[in-house]
């Protein structure tokens, strides 16, 4: 059962929560006129990936340290989703999201369980992409609000390995 | 320029969120015609959204100054309006698109940029399919280079 209700109102912040609505409905929308003209979600997750790697390439920080990358990258959006930085390390930063603007607008559409969480991790493709541009960093995404847990666990650390990739 | 309402988002958060999305729609849109699409999907997209997204500026809005005002009301300051209204309708200029700012940073094709706006803009058509009594067309826009949008909101006439 999907819980995802803003404990921190403002005028500012609703606002703010109603540009990132903006853009997930333009996307489920988008996805829903593709699928019906027989796209599948792969040709989203490609785009939305896209996205992210043109963030990193043209907007979030250029750096090693994935503490300033961390605290950068989420800087406009910590209110917004009421983030908690849950650990914060030299070699990694885990935050905690206890909301989401995002699946708030998607719920308006649509009950389906389901499709909320496929949609939530194909707007994550945009994380993805914008860590994929940082050989240093790596992205951990572990459950979200839309597959029923409480916060979205989200993660950024300094490669340990050679191995880059690893969701948990 | 000052934002005509108190607790705003400053401009340069409002101008991120727009081409924010508009890069997602840049790039759903041109990875859509990569698998042989056409922007008809995207168009029918867009206006479904505006069709069916309660837009909150927008609620309770059933006189002409109450919907200019829920359309503009936070952007006034960030996209750089002026209005003028009169008693069957009103004239929206807007002299700054962060959306064609936006797309502008990722391609210089004038015609793909000329065809994201038009879909962008199937939006308000969506949004005044549900509102009774008025119509809106644009006169002009910046992605067609004619230096600024210009919507126009008419009263609807019988028989339309």
């Amino acid at each position: 059962m999907i819980t995802n209700t803003p404990s921190v109102k403002s005028e500012e912040l609703d606002i703010c929560r109603e540009g990132f609505e903006h853009r997930a409905a333009w996307m489920y929308w988008l996805l829903e006129e593709a699928e019906k003209a027989g796209l599948d979600d792969e040709f989203a997750r490609k785009a939305i990936f896209n996205c992210g790697c043109f963030l990193g390439k043209n907007v979030t920080p250029q750096t090693d340290d994935v503490v300033e990358f961390a605290m950068q990258f989420t800087k406009d959006a910590k209110d917004v989703y009421e983030m908690d930085y849950v650990n914060v390390t030299p070699e990694r930063v885990d935050v905690e999201f206890h909301y989401c603007p995002m699946l708030n607008a998607w719920k308006k559409f649509t009950d389906d369980e389901a499709k909320l969480a496929r949609l939530c991790d194909i707007a994550m493709c945009g994380d993805r992409g914008t860590l994929s541009e940082y050989e240093q960093f790596e992205f951990h995404l572990g459950r979200t609000i839309a597959d029923g847990n409480p916060v979205c666990e989200v993660g950024f650390s300094k490669i340990s390995t050679n191995n880059k990739g690893g969701e948990e | 320029m000052k934002n005509s309402k108190k607790n705003m988002p400053t401009n340069e958060v409002l101008c991120a969120m727009d081409e924010r999305r508009a890069n997602w729609l840049y790039y759903l849109y041109d990875e859509a015609v990569k698998q042989g699409m056409d922007a008809k999907f995207a168009e029918e997209a867009i206006f479904r959204c505006g069709e069916n997204y309660n837009y909150a500026m927008l609620q309770g809005a059933d006189d002409l100054k109450a919907i200019v005002d829920g359309l503009t009301a936070t952007r006034v300051s960030a996209w750089d309006i002026n209005i003028s209204t009169e008693n069957d309708g009103a004239v929206i200029e807007q002299h700054y698109c962060p959306l064609v700012k936006c797309w502008e940073k990722t391609t210089s094709d004038k015609e793909k940029i000329k065809t994201l706006c038009a879909i962008s803009r199937k939006c308000y058509e969506g949004i005044f399919s549900k509102i009774d009594g008025f119509n809106c067309s644009f006169e002009q826009t910046i992605a067609n280079g004619e230096g600024c949008c210009k919507m126009v909101i008419s009263k609807e006439k019988k028989g339309e």
